[in-house]
Order: structure tokens, then C-alpha cells, then sequence
């Protein structure tokens, strides 16, 4: 099998083409160089064995052509619409990025004392990063090709006072690659609430590339949510990088319901004692969907403690992913690694392929995982339907139950309803469950 | 009078072995009716076959119900015509919480019953009455249905959605186990609230003492699946003190 590569002139113009100040024309130059030196993804490299790139390639001609304009007047003015319903009537700071491009007049101006935000474009990458030199072949596409950013920082002890709410919205009317960075510096004991919500013309056929950075000083929190319901025809490849001091926690929860091909990296480094992460992740699938969720948590110092639970339902002939790396460092002594992914396969074509990697270097580790595939649970079946609940009604409580497990860990109660709400309007299986909520 | 529940020559498997050989039993309205046995007998077989549990296979005999054919009946309508069965084991689901359950369950009945919806207001009255009468706090209402509850809880949560259903056929799988004095004593209270002269109700049970809460009508023992003898609430103390023994030697002779 030939491995897909991106046109190398190609890609050079389109980092060329885009606009920006000295250091970002020389960011981009360091993250192509880096890309080509890693390559475009294929299936033969062990992290993206079970995702091909592939079909993205095929259309690179499309994604690389546009050099990140902004939309017409009419898209800016549904992507507006747009992401005005999504945001709702949720209580939050909102930004909306319209493809790939932060939409300035929508910065919030009144924040709390010491938290700013800021366009990336305009404050440049801070010195600490957790992402900075990753060796990952997508993140340095996304510094390569760099369509805009935000950077949120907090000083020692600030705290967000609502969640930052950001909105991605793409457009059935440009072509190029939204390709964000959202950097985030939480001071010692700061706090923040952080959502990416990801929605998009229903006939967008888009390629997302986008990158999150998260440094946390001690003892800081964040609460960190992706929403995903792309449009059927994109493409969403995500990576996000974070690296926490001691007694940091982060708490990140994902949703996918969308998009054609969604690869997720989600990378943690436990740098120093007591730091805490756990990594909540749903996703529902059906037709040829296929999303790919790859987790690698570095437990670098003693008494880290990482959780991690996936759930996935897969119809049609869609097809999940899950991969699971947890590596405990020599001297990590006391780490606390807890990671299960369960799937429920509502259909004979639909496929699942999850593995666990566990690498120990140190002593006294309470480490485990375990991964299930299955159906429905015929007693819990049954017992609902010995109380007259009819056999599809039942089943499709079950499956929601089984998802909705998960919501109940956010600390943010806003924020899990609005899931619930994302998952009930997204499935129509799930229209009549409206009454649950 | 056509009688509630009439069992003729009831046959039924689980994964070939055959557990009832022919059982008979008739059920009046008003009744109460305890089948008692020992372990492996086919009590919670019966229970389950009643309800319509699909990993039982009845191979031969009829089961009607207010003269239907209740085998016919998938379980969700049996439900909805007044059969309910409290389990032996209820089963956990984490993420519905006990209201809706007992909401979506009330109006499934109510449905079928032709009668509309019931309002919010309305539906939580009745439920916090029949938790006052399950002795249950009103935050059970809010958990996921029997999620890290108790055994004695769970037992409870399956009396109250019992009371709140008001099926005319309450079938009891082995409700007493596992349940202290006290709480044996809340769960019957809950199970003689609902008897009534239009309604039945039939318990599966190994021991004598869940009788001395709910007397019954007539006292069956199920033995290889088949009821060996009858009588009434003196059967069970003979039982109480005899064992089974000396009924299994009387069947196979």
C-alpha cells in the first residue's frame, strides 16, 4: 500500500500564503520542517494503525488551495447564526472561531482580575508549552498551517468565574484547513472551565486540524469539555497536549457525535506529585462514521493519579477506536492508573478496536484496565420491560443510561445537561428520552 | 366466576433441562397464594415464565390470565394488562433515575388502561405516599434505579413500584431474602396494602416467615416442578418444622 503524502509544494505555498506577524511566519517554518521530517500519518506506524488519513489526503488538493480568507459575507453571517445556537442561552464567556479564524468582535471584554484572553496571533505562544516540541506529526501540521488561536492565561489564584465557551463553527463556503491553537497557562491554584464545542454547516465537507495546550502550575484546576457534532462530510483531527504540575488536576469530558473521520490524541504529562487527570469520553456512531480516540498519560512523578473512561456506541458500519497509553516513569512510585472503555455494538458491521498500553517503570503502582464489547444487557432488558416499557423504548433507555453514566462526573452540572441535551437532540433514537431530562 | 389466573400442565426448559414438569395451579381474585419449595424446585421458574422471560422455553401446557392466553403476551404487554413480578435479584441501571422509570412505567399501564397521561403534580403525590408507606426517603427518587442500593432497599424499591403500578397480578420472587426483621415487616406492609378483593397476588418463597407477615389463602409446595401438595397456611408451619424431605419421598413414591 502506497503511504498518502502531502504535495510538499503544495503545502509550502499554503504555509507561505498565510498571513501573520515575524514569529508566526517563523513558527509555521519550524512546524513544516517538523512535518515533513515526521511525515503524513499512515496506517504502518503503530499509533495509526487501525486510522487512515488517507481519504484526507485525497482532498488535500481542497484543504491546502484555501489560504485561510475569511468566509463570504453571507457564510460570516450564517456561521454567526450559527454559532449563536449553538452557544443557546448558556451562561459562559463565549469566542467563536468561524473556520479556523477567531472572530475578534466576539472576545469577551469584561473578565475577571487576572485572566486574560487574547488573540494568538497577537501575544505569540507564552514560553512554557506543553505541545511546544512534540514530535507529533498533526500538531506540527496545525503550527505549519496556522489558521488563528487564543490564549487564555490565569494568574496565581484567579479563577474563571463562568466557563469559556468556544465555539468552531465551519462553513460549507471555504476550503482551507481550520487549523486553531488554544493555548491555556493556568497560575498555581487558578481555576477555569474551558469548553470547545464544534458544530458546522450540515453540507461542509471540512478538514479541522486543531491543537489545545494546556500548562497547569500547581495545584491549579481545569475542567476542560469538547463537544463534537461536526458536519457528516469532516474531518476532525485533535490533539490535546497537557502538562501539570504538583497537585494540578484537569478533568477533560468529550462528546462525539459528528463528523466523517474524527481522530482524537489526548496526551497528559503527570509532571510532578500528587498531579490528578481524568479523561471522561463518549462517542456514538453510525453509517461510515469512524472516530479514533488515543490517549497517552505520563505519570512522571510519585502519587500521580490518572483515571480514564471511555464509552462508545457504534451503529451501521461505523467504527471506534480506543487506545490507551499509560506510562509509568521510573520513580513514580505510588502512581494511581485506572482506565476502562466499554462499548456497546448495536450492529454486526460496526467494529471496534481498542487496546490498552500499560509501560511500568516503577514500584508500588496500582494500575488496571479493562475493555468491554457487547450488547445490551437482556436481564436489564427485561426488567424494564416487566414494567411495561416496550422492547425499543427499553432499549433505547439502556443505551442512554449507559452514556449518561458518564455525565454525572462533570463538576459542571450546566454543562452535563447541555450533553445530555446534545445527545438526545443528535440521535433520534433517544427523541422520545426527551421526558428524561 | 372465571378464576385470575388459571396454569394447566405447565412444561417449560432452561437451555434443555426441564425445571416445571406439569404444573397446575388456579388463582382466584382476592387471593393470596404462596408456593413454597425447595431450592431448584422451579419457584422462580414459574415466577419468571409468568412474566415472560424469554430464556425459559415452555414447552407444553397453557397459562391463562382473565381467560388470555398470557404465553401469548410479549412481557411488556403482560406488564400492561396487570401481571408484575417484584424480582429476586433487581437489576441496577445507572443512569435512569427511579422517577422516570416509575413515570414511564405508570403511563405504559395507564396507557393500556385507556386512561391519558399522568400530570407531574399528580404523579408525585402518589409516589411520595407510597414511599411514606415503603418507609423510603424521597431521595431515592433522583438515584439511578437500584444503583448501590441496599439488599433491603432494592426489595423495597420493587414493593414501591408494585404499589405505584397496582398490577392485579403480583407475582413475589423470593422477596423475604436477605431482608432483616424490620425491614420484612415494612415490605409486607406494603404487600398487604394491595390486597384487595380484585386482586391476587402469588409468592414464591423458601421460608415459613414471610407467611407470618402476608397470611395466605392456600400454601403449594413445588417439587421437580411440579406442586406436590396443597393446603392452607398450616401446610407452611408443617413444613416449617418437617422440612421438604418427606414431601419429595411422598412425590416420587
Amino acid at each position: 500500500m502506497k503511504a498518502p503524502s502531502l504535495d510538499e509544494k503544495r503545502l509550502r505555498q499554503a504555509v507561505e500564503a498565510r498571513p501573520g506577524p515575524d514569529w508566526v511566519a517563523r513558527f509555521r517554518e519550524t512546524n513544516l520542517e517538523r512535518f515533513l521530517e515526521a511525515g503524513f500519518p499512515h496506517v504502518r506506524q503503530e499509533d495509526w494503525k487501525y486510522t487512515s488519513l488517507a481519504p484526507l489526503a485525497d482532498f488535500s488538493d481542497d484543504w491546502l488551495a484555501g489560504t485561510a480568507e475569511a468566509p463570504g459575507e453571507t457564510a460570516e453571517r450564517r456561521a454567526a447564526t450559527l454559532a449563536r445556537e449553538v452557544l443557546g442561552e448558556f451562561d459562559a464567556h463565549s469566542v467563536v472561531f468561524v473556520d479556523g479564524r477567531l472572530d475578534a468582535d466576539s472576545l469577551p471584554d469584561a473578565l475577571p482580575e487576572g485572566v486574560s484572553l487574547e488573540p494568538l496571533l497577537k501575544t505569540g505562544l507564552p514560553p512554557q508549552s506543553a505541545a511546544g516540541a512534540s514530535a507529533d506529526a498533526m500538531t506540527a501540521l496545525n503550527g505549519a498551517l496556522l489558521t488563528d488561536g487564543l490564549r487564555l492565561s490565569l494568574d496565581d489564584t484567579a479563577v474563571l468565574d463562568r466557563p469559556l465557551y468556544l465555539v468552531f463553527v465551519v462553513t460549507g463556503e471555504a476550503s482551507a484547513v481550520a487549523s486553531p491553537r488554544i493555548v491555556i497557562e493556568a497560575g498555581a491554584h487558578a481555576r477555569a472551565t474551558i469548553v470547545e464545542h464544534y458544530a458546522g454547516e450540515a453540507d461542509a465537507r471540512r478538514f479541522t486540524n486543531v491543537v489545545t495546550d494546556i500548562v497547569q502550575h500547581e495545584a491549579s484546576r481545569i475542567e476542560h469539555f469538547r463537544l463534537q457534532r461536526q458536519p457528516a462530510q469532516s474531518f476532525q483531527v485533535s490533539r490535546l497536549h497537557a502538562a501539570l504540575a504538583a497537585r494540578a488536576r484537569l478533568d477533560c469530558h468529550s462528546l462525539d457525535l459528528g463528523g466523517r473521520l474524527v481522530r482524537h490524541d489526548t496526551m497528559v504529562r503527570l509532571t510532578d506529585r500528587e498531579a490528578a487527570v481524568s479523561l471522561n469520553g463518549i462517542y456514538v456512531t453510525g453509517g461510515d462514521q469512524h472516530v479514533d480516540n488515543h490517549t497517552r498519560i505520563d505519570h512522571e512523578a510519585p502519587d500521580t493519579v490518572s483515571t480514564e473512561d471511555y464509552r462508545g456506541v457504534l451503529k451501521d458500519r461505523s467504527r471506534a477506536v480506543f487506545n490507551g497509553k499509560v506510562i509509568v516513569h521510573a520513580g513514580a512510585d505510588g502512581t494511581d492508573a485506572a482506565q476502562s472503555n466499554r462499548n456497546l455494538l448495536l450492529s454486526d458491521k460496526a467494529e471496534i478496536d481498542t487496546k490498552p498500553e500499560l509501560e511500568i517503570y516503577a514500584d508500588d503502582v496500582k494500575c488496571s484496565h479493562g475493555a468491554t464489547v457487547g450488547q445490551l444487557d437482556e436481564t436489564a432488558l427485561f426488567y424494564l420491560r416487566s414494567r411495561g416499557i416496550d422492547t425499543e423504548s427499553a432499549r433505547h433507555l439502556l443505551i442512554f443510561a449507559f452514556l449518561r453514566e458518564l455525565l454525572g462526573r462533570t463538576g459542571t452540572p450546566a454543562l452535563a445537561r447541555r450533553m445530555e441535551r446534545m445527545l438526545v437532540g443528535g440521535l433520534p433514537e433517544f427523541d422520545e428520552l426527551e421526558s428524561l431530562l | 366466576m372465571e378464576p385470575l389466573l388459571e396454569i394447566t400442565n405447565l412444561h417449560a426448559t432452561v437451555e434443555g433441562t426441564e425445571i416445571l414438569r406439569g404444573l397446575d395451579l388456579t388463582v382466584n381474585a382476592g387471593e393470596v397464594h404462596a408456593i413454597m419449595g425447595p431450592n431448584g424446585s422451579g419457584k422462580s421458574t414459574l415466577a419468571h415464565v409468568l412474566a415472560g422471560r424469554e430464556d425459559y422455553e415452555v414447552t407444553d401446557g397453557e397459562v391463562r390470565f382473565r381467560g388470555r392466553d398470557l404465553l401469548e403476551m410479549e412481557p411488556e404487554e403482560r406488564a400492561r394488562e396487570g401481571v408484575f413480578l417484584a424480582f429476586q435479584y433487581p437489576v441496577e441501571i445507572p443512569g435512569v433515575n427511579n422517577a422516570y422509570l416509575l413515570k414511564a412505567a405508570l403511563n405504559a399501564v395507564r396507557h393500556a388502561r385507556g386512561e391519558p397521561e399522568v400530570d407531574a403534580i399528580d404523579f408525585l403525590k402518589l409516589v411520595r405516599s407510597k414511599m411514606s408507606l415503603m418507609q423510603m426517603d424521597q431521595s431515592f427518587l433522583n438515584r439511578g434505579v437500584n444503583e448501590g442500593f441496599s439488599g433491603g432497599e432494592k426489595k423495597r424499591n420493587e414493593i414501591l413500584q408494585m404499589a405505584v403500578l397496582e398490577p392485579t397480578l403480583c407475582l413475589l420472587d423470593e422477596t423475604d431474602s436477605g431482608l432483616d426483621i424490620d425491614a420484612l415487616k415494612v415490605v409486607a406492609g406494603g404487600v398487604n396494602s394491595l390486597r384487595t378483593p380484585d386482586r391476587a397476588i402469588v409468592m414464591v418463597t423458601h421460608y415459613q416467615r414471610l407467611l407470618d407477615y402476608i397470611e395466605p389463602d392456600a400454601v403449594h409446595v413445588l417439587s421437580r416442578g411440579r406442586i406436590v401438595r396443597s393446603g392452607d397456611k398450616n401446610l407452611a408451619l408443617e413444613l416449617e418444622e418437617r422440612g421438604y424431605d418427606w414431601l419429595r419421598e411422598a412425590a416420587s413414591a
